[in-house]
């Protein structure tokens, strides 16, 4: 293989898990999977992945929680991270102006946001070019 | 008789004093000359004033001695030698005479002196007493022993009649009876008491009229003489009878006056105290002024509306100080004065009113900013105090408290203001009727809801007129049943009513009588316009569909993507499968799609079952049995995520009427809900547990127990539970499941109810009443 990017996958439906993974791998990358967050941040602490594609909505622990954890922490602070969702501004929720909101009205430490954002359905083209943005 | 010549010898003061003698023209009878003074000091005294007289001086008395007719020589110089001298050479018949003999001599003509004076003095006297009693005002007489008249004045025979001379020789008892009688009382024995002043007594005239005097006499012993002096006291005695006449009807006068003033004065004492009392005790505020505007009287009540002490306000002008800041003339104060033009003039503003009882008393209010902490409003009457002859002697005046009646006043005007306000701005229209039908108010609402101008209706259209009589008779009946609210109330009673226009309008109708005394006197009907509401609430209904379906649309989508999601994996699974000829991806692409048709399948039958508007379609049903099938259908699913299911039982509940398809929806979606809870936990993982219980609680046709110790719910996620679309399962929940099962139970008349704490698990309850069809 001539990519050998490590990519950690955070999602709970083992359905997306398996498609985002076939397709990574297809692309020349590596994958490693986690059903929820708390696992998620296990094998990031683990295996120190490149960039990490985190699930929104999880049970256990949510991806925003993850994200917060993960961004705070000095040795996993730098890994890029591009949150996957099905809430979108179609459905009232949009997640760029939900970080945005947060970064101006809190404290700094919740300026912290994602490195980028996919919407679910997941257009194959679109993730794999954040993924080349993002390493 | 030729005089007798005389010198001295020794001219010392003696000198002096003998010349002076000599030479004094009253003792010129002694018929001494003298014609010479010696004396060795030309200074001396006496031969000063000799020669000052012009007589011959010399400083040798020898010269003396050779006068021609020489008769005497007075030696006043005491010297034996001087005097033997004397003796020796003067001639022979002339006298000497020494000093001590000089010395009688002296004292001789000393005396003589004196005499004359005396005999002077006497004379001078008598003539002046003669004229004194001649001349005198008063009568005088002297009169002897015998009462015989010596002699009188002329002012006694005037006002005797009588001439002097006739007067003169007449008896006292001819003209005085009660004089003779004292004459006689003290003849011959105590003459010196017939001495008395101011005795009264009558003489009589010469024509007979009696004469009043008033007497004093004096007994001169020397001359065995009385002396009476009359004073004519005519006048003085008729002033006097005229004087004691006046006196004794003035006594009398007096008397009786006194009488009445002391009678009086107890009833005015009493008066006084009488309405001192009322005015003290009075509740009402009272002041009075006297005509000079000092304050008399300043009661109790008064006291305690102003905060000022009647010590510090009576016999003071102070009566301006409890209401204005500086000193100003007040109403009683004017009233004092009459002053009319001062009174419209400083009062105009002040409601200023004459009292319709009292003249010239008058009435004002006002709002006094300084009396009170926030001010006070003040009625004060003010009432003159006339005397009989109508003049202002003071002021009485009452002050009452009306800022309560104001307040009062002010908030009946604001409530009125509101009421009219409300009842000119409302949109529902508003009648009032009278106890004869007749409309007495009516607002622009009734106008614009039946197209009619208000000035038409109000006075001169009767309640039928404007509702017609189909209406106008259902109202009247209303307000006497209890149909629409309780009797002498309309509560939303709707009716159609025709406008000017005969269109039929809907309206609703709410009403009251209205009761002046348990009598009814008319009523008050509100006319809501309906056109309006109903319209409103279709516009409502309208809204909240387009809500509900944005909210459906939004889960649909959310869930829709989801499922779309999972199919492109599927999709794209069984291509990369196909391309690198791998059969095991292309098996799990293919099961990835028939679980998604799966998941479309159920969010389809929910729609439909949630939208379902139709009544449950009944039929009888062993709840256990029921329980059982779902139980059934969940075990592999409980077995794969280690999950244990009991089931208990009350060994007969009996059968119920229900819709059998969708209670088993209800009943699988909670059991997989709690199954769910326990496989989330996770660390329970093999320990989850789901107990489900089928009972008969008392009144009910069963109960569905669903337990699990799975993760619960917080309160933020309890709260949120039957919304629509919410889910806590992410792509697997479609958000439906909990609302679809509530509206379940809902149409069978059940309870659907649920506790829960977080990290502990939670039961949900089913409860189904009988069915009545």
């Amino acid at each position: 293989m001539v990519n050998s990017k490590k990519i950690l996958i955070v999602d709970d439906d083992s359905d997306v898990v398996l498609f985002i993974a076939t397709v990574l791998k297809d692309n020349g990358y590596q994958t490693i999977e986690a059903k929820d967050g708390l696992e998620g941040l296990d094998m990031a602490i683990a295996h120190h992945p490149d960039l990490i594609l985190l699930d929104l909505m999880m049970p256990q622990k949510s991806g925003i929680s993850l994200l917060n954890d993960l961004k705070e922490n000095r040795n996993l602070s730098s890994i890029p991270i591009i949150m996957v969702t099905g809430v979108s501004g179609e459905t009232g929720i949009d997640l760029e102006t939900f970080f945005e909101t947060r970064a101006k009205s809190q404290e700094t430490n919740f300026s912290i946001k994602p490195d980028g954002y996919l919407e679910k359905p997941i257009d194959i083209n679109k993730l794999l070019n954040l993924i080349k943005e993002s390493i | 008789m030729r005089a007798y010549n005389v010198v001295i010898i020794g001219g010392r003061q003696e000198c002096v004093t003998i010349m002076d003698l000599i030479t004094m023209d009253r003792l010129r009878q002694l018929q001494m000359r003298l014609v010479g003074v010696a004396d060795t000091d030309p200074l001396a005294p006496g031969v000063k004033k000799a020669e000052s007289l012009g007589i011959f001086t010399t400083n040798d008395y020898r010269d003396l001695l050779g006068i021609q007719r020489l008769d005497m020589i007075i030696d006043l110089t005491g010297k034996e030698e001087i005097n033997q001298a004397i003796q020796r050479n003067k001639p022979p018949r002339v006298q000497l005479i020494n000093h001590a003999v000089a010395r009688l001599f002296w004292d001789f003509l000393s005396l003589e002196e004196e005499r004359y004076h005396v005999e002077k003095d006497l004379k001078k006297s008598q003539n002046k007493y003669k004229h004194l009693f001649d001349n005198a005002r008063e009568g005088l007489a002297l009169f002897n022993k015998q009462g015989v008249i010596i002699e009188c004045n002329f002012s006694l025979a005037r006002m005797l009649g009588y001439s002097k001379e006739e007067l003169e020789q007449k008896k006292v008892s001819d003209l005085c009876i009660k004089l003779s009688e004292e004459l006689l009382k003290c003849n011959g024995r105590k003459m010196d008491e017939f001495a008395f002043t101011g005795i009264e007594m009558d003489f009589i005239r010469k024509d007979g009229s009696l004469l009043p005097v008033e007497l004093d006499s004096t007994w001169f012993s020397d001359e065995k003489l009385y002396q009476v002096m009359l004073k004519d006291i005519t006048f003085k005695k008729r002033l006097e009878d005229a004087r004691k006449n006046y006196s004794k009807r003035l006594k009398k006068e007096v008397a009786k006056r006194t009488g009445e003033l002391i009678a009086s004065e107890k009833e005015m004492v009493k008066q006084r105290r009488t309405a001192e009392g009322i005015i003290h005790g009075s509740p009402i505020p009272m002041m009075v002024l006297d005509n000079d505007h000092k304050i008399i009287y300043w009661n109790k009540a008064c006291e305690e509306l102003t905060g000022f002490h009647s010590q510090d306000m009576i016999g003071t002008d102070r009566q301006w100080a409890p209401f204005y800041p500086k000193k100003r003339p007040v109403l009683s104060d004017l009233v004092v004065d009459d002053d009319k033009e001062a009174i419209k003039y400083l009062y105009k503003n002040m409601h200023l009113k004459k009292s319709p009882f009292i003249e010239g008393a008058y009435e004002a209010e006002h709002f006094f900013k300084h009396l009170g902490e926030t001010g006070t409003h003040i009625h004060i009457h003010v009432t003159p105090i006339r005397d009989e002859k109508g003049g202002v002697q003071g002021a009485i005046v009452t002050f009452q408290d009306i800022s309560e009646r104001v307040k009062m006043l002010q908030e009946i005007k604001q409530r009125e203001d509101f009421v009219q306000n409300l009842i000119q701005n409302s949109i529902d229209g508003i009648v009032a009727i009278n106890e004869r039908g007749e409309i007495e108010i009516c607002n622009p609402g009734v106008g614009k809801i039946l197209g009619y101008d208000p000035a038409e209706i109000a006075g001169k259209m009767s309640y039928q007129d404007i509702l017609s009589e189909q209406t106008a008779s259902p109202i009247k009946k209303a307000f006497y049943a209890d149909e629409f609210g309780p009797h002498g109330k309309i509560v939303n009673m709707e009716a159609k009513v025709p406008n000017k226009n005969k269109e039929l309008i809907p309206v609703r109708f709410s009403g009251t009588l209205l009761y002046e005394n348990e009598k009814e006197i008319g009523s008050v009907l509100f006319i809501q316009d309906l056109r309006q509401i109903q319209q409103l609430q279709k516009e409502k209904r309208q809204a909240q569909r387009m809500a509900a379906i944005g909210r459906t649309v939004a889960g649909l989508a959310h869930y829709i993507k989801n499922i779309l999601t999972g199919l492109q994996g599927a999709s794209y699974l069984v291509k990369s499968g196909t391309t690198k000829v791998d059969p095991v991806l292309i098996e799990k692409g293919l099961s990835m799609m028939d679980k998604n048709i799966i998941q479309i399948n159920q969010i389809v039958k929910d729609m439909l079952i949630y939208s379902a508007d139709k009544s449950p379609d009944y039929q009888s049903v062993d709840p256990v049995c029921l329980m059982k099938e779902v139980i059934e259908l969940m075990s592999e699913r409980a077995k794969l995520t280690g999950v244990m299911i009991n089931f208990d039982h009350e060994s007969y509940v009996g059968e119920v009427k229900i819709n059998k398809m969708a209670m088993h929806h209800c009943l699988l979606n909670i059991l997989s809900n709690a199954i769910d809870a326990c496989t989330l936990k996770g660390i329970l993982d093999g320990q989850g547990q789901v107990n489900i219980c089928v009972d008969r609680p008392d009144g009910w046709a069963v109960r569905f127990l669903i337990s699990d110790n799975g993760i619960g719910m917080n309160k933020k996620i309890q709260n949120k539970l039957f919304t629509d679309f919410f889910t806590t399962k992410g792509y697997k929940g479609t958000g439906l499941g909990l609302p679809v099962t509530k509206k379940i139970v809902h149409d069978h008349g059940g309870e659907l109810t649920f506790q829960s704490k977080e990290g502990s698990g939670t039961t949900f309850f089913i409860t189904l009443p009988f069915n009545k069809n």
